[in-house]
């Protein structure tokens, strides 16, 4: 049969979509245990995506350390530690690896430069050349090894067994189409891997203050493992982050920070130590504080580097050069100014993982599909996803999809999805004069109305907005391939906010970064579980809780219930007004 | 980004979509030419920083 709309067709045993470090680890590893993969990437592989804008560090636990400290610091109540383990000891490994790959990290007189600890960040090496240069030396291996990658192709919608989404089957491949002129590709897989990153708020324009590293970071992965059926975790906990004020790019924070870098409210106070310490999770001990600067007017925040060694700025320059290019084109001198960050809105930042649910070697719940990275729940390996843990996840999920491929029939039949799904991404060019710049502007206000802290009616009525702003994105029109491919990436952040903030109402406290003005405590007796999620039909979703695992190693709790430190501290402060 | 595109006539590459830049420096890195440069003109520093505040009171 002949492919549908003059489709490009390709056959494959191990389709992985999405080329940051986890795909690439993903697809590296199949190729070593014999598959035939193929790469799919919606940027050039190696230049788009979180891992090649990283900031430059890349966690390095070593045989002889003691990993439980890395364990306490990167872990609260319903991180699953086991993993987490075999995850931290997986970077032992991989650094070398990657290194004999032509990674470059930092060396000192011949011997690894590790930065000292931030915040909970463990002792990382340091990439010199940043994301790029990693990225682009493992582009390199990965076609040393004959995989190969078909860049700038967004993959729109997983194809199933049954040819319905969601699915009682399993999953056979992927649609998507050229981001340059909207060609259909088919891809038929044995098995695929979903690793197409974290979600964020794409395209925002600057000052509005949203920003997402990188701008394209769209929520593909979780959305359309979504429309399949498979069931999602951890999407209550991506928010509250900083990021440097309208500019586009990755924090540093943990080169930054690990070097001393200080975060300062506007009257010069570092407020990084005020009772924040026990918040637990990484990442959202920063963002928290840093919002409580902000709501008690304290704000901007910034970080001041000014007292870096001549050695440490050079160094920031090879490691995060991004950055480093970014502030000095708007004219910031790191040795004279401390820079502004700003914190994000819920529903806007995905960094910390969320997404599709899966196991230690990265299955989803359904047959043939596999999944790693920001896009998944990282198995809850830990609340913050990192370039280690992703590493390690995307490693696990080849090796596992790759052993499943002589049990799984190659895939028959998938023309008529296949069909059915391009005309439905290509539809839109059929109505160009039905812009999408109104959908998205009240798309941009939806994240500020929910507000932080956040409540039942402000998550509800996000929630309820959501639905009728994803029917008028299905109704907006592109008028070349570029829009278009910028339309179906609304449409999948549209719908993994509405999840989000659909679980976030479920959960019913606040934790790490979830803070709910009704519900400021963390209920360790009645919330310590993980929140499910999955749509049943099309616009039916089921979400409950899952009890953690009885196998895995969890951190005992004692108090049950506790107000959350942020609200513990507000409550102290306006006792005793700051002065 | 998918900001620079070629332009086969001319066998140049050019902007095409300015709008989608993100300033990730990868272009200005990449370029074998050095022919590419990122500026950040727009960026009002002051008032960035009240607009930064303003957001969160």
């Amino acid at each position: 049969m002949s492919p549908p709309l003059n489709a490009l067709s390709v056959e494959t045993d191990v389709l992985v979509i999405g080329g940051g470090i986890a795909g690439a680890l993903a697809a590296i590893r199949a190729a070593e245990q014999g598959a035939t993969v193929t790469v799919v990437d919606k940027a050039f592989f190696g230049r788009g995506g979180c891992s090649a804008l990283a900031s430059g560090v890349f966690s390095h636990w070593q045989p002889g350390d003691d990993i439980e400290p890395w364990i306490r610091k990167m872990g609260g109540p319903l991180v699953n530690r086991r993993p987490l383990r075999r995850a931290l000891e997986f970077t032992a490994r991989i650094v070398p690896l990657l290194e004999e790959w032509g990674v470059r990290w930092v060396r000192d007189a011949g011997e690894l430069l590790h930065v000292p600890g931030s915040t909970g960040s463990s002792p990382s090496v340091m990439m010199d050349g940043g994301g790029p240069q990693m990225m682009m030396a493992i582009r390199a291996e990965v076609l040393r090894r004959g995989i190969r990658v078909f860049d700038h192709v967004m993959v729109t919608d997983l194809l199933t067994s049954d040819g319905e989404h969601p699915t009682a089957g399993r999953v056979v491949g992927a649609v998507g189409l050229c981001t340059k002129t909207a060609r259909p590709l088919v891809l038929s897989a044995r098995a695929t891997v979903v690793s197409a990153g974290p979600f964020a708020l794409p395209y925002a324009p600057r000052g509005q203050g949203f920003q997402g590293m990188p701008r394209n970071a769209s929520g593909d992965g979780q959305a359309m493992v979504a429309r399949a059926g498979a069931v999602l975790g951890k999407l209550e906990f991506g928010g509250t982050a900083v990021r440097m004020y309208d500019l586009f790019c990755a924090p540093g924070l943990e080169m930054l920070l690990g070097y001393g870098g200080v975060f300062q409210n506007a009257l010069g106070e570092a407020y990084l130590n005020r009772s924040m310490a026990n918040v637990g999770e990484r990442r959202s001990v920063l963002g928290v504080a840093s919002l409580r600067e902000y709501q008690n007017g304290r704000g901007p925040v910034f970080l001041d580097v000014r007292h870096f060694t001549p050695r440490e700025r050079d160094l920031a320059r090879r490691v995060i050069p991004i950055i480093v290019s970014n502030l000095e084109s708007v004219g910031f001198e790191t040795s004279r100014d401390p820079f502004p960050y700003n914190t994000l809105w819920p529903g806007t930042d995905g960094i910390s993982g969320g997404g599709a649910a899966i196991k230690e070697d990265g299955s989803t719940t359904i047959p043939a599909l596999w999944a790693a990275g920001g896009c998944t729940d990282g198995a809850y390996l830990t609340m913050g996803q990192e370039l280690g843990t992703c590493a390690a996840m995307g490693w696990w999920a080849g090796e596992s999809a790759s052993s499943a491929v002589a049990d799984l029939a190659p895939p028959e039949g998938v023309e008529l999805q296949a069909t059915t799904l391009i005309e439905r991404a290509l539809r839109p060019l059929s109505r160009p004069e039905n812009g999408f710049e109104a959908s998205q502007a009240t798309l941009m206000a939806v994240p500020p109305s929910v507000g932080q802290p956040m409540n039942s009616a402000t998550l509800s009525a996000a929630a309820d907005r959501l639905v009728e702003i994803r029917s008028a994105l299905q109704e907006c029109g592109a008028a070349d391939a570029h829009q278009l491919i910028k339309l179906l990436a609304l449409q999948n952040a549209a719908t993994i906010m509405e999840l989000s903030f659909r679980i976030m109402l479920h959960r019913e406290e606040s934790r790490g970064t979830m803070l709910r003005s009704d519900y400021p405590h963390t209920d360790n007796e009645r919330w310590l579980a993980w929140t499910r999620c999955r749509l049943t039909a099309p616009s039916e979703l089921d979400v409950w809780e899952e009890a953690l695992p009885d196998d895995g190693e969890f951190i005992p709790t004692g108090a049950t219930r506790e107000l959350h430190p942020y609200f513990a501290a507000q409550i102290t402060e306006a006792k005793s007004p700051h002065l | 980004m998918d900001v620079l595109r070629i332009d086969s006539e001319r066998s140049k590459a050019v902007v095409a979509y300015s709008e989608d830049c993100q300033a990730c420096y990868l272009c200005v890195f990449d370029c074998p030419r050095n022919a590419i440069a990122v500026r950040g003109a727009d960026y009002d520093q002051s008032s960035i920083l009240m607009s930064s505040f303003a957001l969160r009171s």
